[in-house]
């Protein structure tokens, strides 16, 4: 564990490079032999990893890391090993039974088809996708422009845009960083992989740097609740968008690296030592992978789309200010449960953005009115360039203000 | 921090259903057991009424890390660090 880190700053020599996507394959390896190659030892239906999530979201991995020359044997291996359980007669049932749900029964085949492809299925999807039932199944925006980017994967599929459902997502309009729930962080995250085609089209400069500053302010609000899966998305956002990775998000890696490098794997609050331990000891193995998968492929992606990235400049670490540091570490407060990682650093390790959107979402989330207005004007005075959760809190309070409630009548809000 | 997930007004409501008896907890225990405590993780913690948009009850739950040396223990037990 390295002592002191530095807002801006790599950690170098931590891991050899790729240390992560070598892990995330690793446990592909893992899924594939414990819970698909053979009848898992573990119920599945007690975690959230299902035969076809499992497959899905490997072939997502595998989709996204097709363009790693130095990884592309085992890549392709891991994909032609893969491609059996997302082209089998359970997938195709289900294709030709739903087509309401066709594209969801072939989304491992589809991300897997920059590998190899199957004539009989394409065809079976191209009938399913065409029936009239498939509207049957009314999706929210962000799975609707999923629909869009899986169909976009298939041949001849020039007429679907997958542009035309980015504005009903919340890409076109604004992530909640005050109140949001993680579904909502999750919805903005996948929008941005589907609306980029995993970094492959690029978005307008001003709608990119408006898109980057509201995962700057949600990174800080999920990293301060430990929820290292849904930052590691999060962090998808420069390079997807093809920008320089901001303070907040390099901070934010280094603290999922260190958190990373203590277990094994990127840690998630799905793990838990205690459930298992009480897994019979032959289950223990697969019910670890089933629970664990998620977050090795998110750190792993992480890891290869922020490569690039980080190689553009950085901020000086001289415009550091421990007093500022330490004004808004004590605005921020003491932690009521368990100290979160990035907590754990010194407070100057951490960018000034993190710590006044920290301060500002736990003074929201607790309906500390007067202490957000606080951190605010402190901010703004400071000279602390305006991040979305600053803009959201000045809007919140002008509201507020303009229409102000007895506080008898706001309880339960 | 978000680690209370459970309002004000989620904790008075469970308080009245306790004191008037109304929770059926061996029924509820069988539920549990029939569908996996992963139930419990479904949709954020909220649990839906008939698949509407209507949030009829908020399963409260644990939320955050274990400490991360005792998850390295589990890791390195099954085998799976590199």
């Amino acid at each position: 564990m390295t002592a002191t880190m530095v807002a801006g700053e790599r950690i170098a020599g931590r891991h050899p490079a790729g240390h992560w996507i070598d892990v995330g394959l690793d446990i592909a390896t893992a899924v594939l032999e414990h819970l698909l190659d053979r009848p898992p030892a573990c119920d599945l239906e007690q975690t959230e990893a299902t035969a076809g999530k499992l497959v899905a979201e490997t072939a997502i991995l595998l989709h996204a890391l097709r363009d790693d020359v130095a990884r592309r044997p085992r890549v392709e291996a891991l994909a032609a090993r893969l491609l059996p359980h997302a082209t089998n007669g359970a997938v195709r049932t289900g294709v030709a039974m739903h087509p309401a749900l066709a594209l969801d029964y072939a989304a491992g085949y589809l991300a897997l088809r920059g590998f190899a492809t199957d004539d009989a299925l394409d065809d079976l999807l191209a009938h399913a996708i065409a029936d009239p039932t498939t509207a049957s199944r009314e999706r929210v925006p962000h799975r609707a422009l999923e629909q869009r980017w899986l169909c976009s994967l298939l041949d001849d599929r020039a007429d679907v845009h997958v542009d035309d459902g980015v504005a009903a997502t919340v890409l076109g309009g604004e992530l909640d960083v005050l109140h949001g729930t993680r579904d909502d962080g999750y919805a903005f995250t996948h929008a941005l992989m589907y609306a980029t085609d995993f970094g492959s089209t690029p978005r307008r400069p001003e709608v990119a740097r408006g898109i980057a500053a509201q995962a700057s302010s949600a990174i800080a609000r999920f990293l301060d609740d430990d929820d290292f899966d849904l930052v590691g998305e999060l962090l998808f956002t420069w390079p997807l968008l093809d920008l320089p990775m901001a303070a907040v998000a390099r901070f934010a890696y280094d603290v999922l690296d260190r958190a990373a490098t203590t277990v094994g794997l990127l840690p998630s609050a799905a793990m838990s030592a205690a459930a298992i331990a009480a897994q019979p000891p032959p289950a223990r193995t697969a019910y670890t992978i089933a629970v664990s998968y998620h977050s090795a492929y998110v750190m792993a992606l992480a890891e290869h789309l922020t490569r690039a990235a980080t190689s553009s400049s950085l901020p000086p670490a001289s415009t550091r200010d421990e007093t500022l540091a330490a004004t808004f570490a004590a605005l921020i407060g003491a932690d009521a449960g368990r100290i979160p990682e990035w907590r754990r650093e010194p407070v100057v390790a951490a960018p000034t953005e993190l710590l006044v959107d920290v301060a500002l979402t736990r003074a929201v989330r607790r309906g500390d009115l007067a202490g957000a207005h606080t951190v605010l004007v402190t901010a703004v005075e400071s000279g602390v360039p305006p991040t979305t959760a600053m803009h959201q809190t000045t809007r919140l309070l002008h509201r507020l203000t303009r229409h102000p409630v007895p506080a008898t009548e706001a309880v339960g809000v | 921090m978000g680690k209370n997930r459970v309002s004000d007004l989620d904790r008075e409501i469970g308080s009245e259903l306790l004191q008037l008896g109304a929770i059926n907890f061996e029924a509820i225990g069988t539920t549990i057991a029939k569908f996996g405590p992963a139930s419990a993780f479904e949709d954020d913690g909220w649990i839906r009424w008939c698949g509407s948009d209507m949030r009829i009850f908020r399963w409260p739950r644990p939320w955050g890390l274990e400490e991360l040396e005792t998850l390295r223990d589990s890791i390195i037990q099954v085998g799976l660090q590199r």
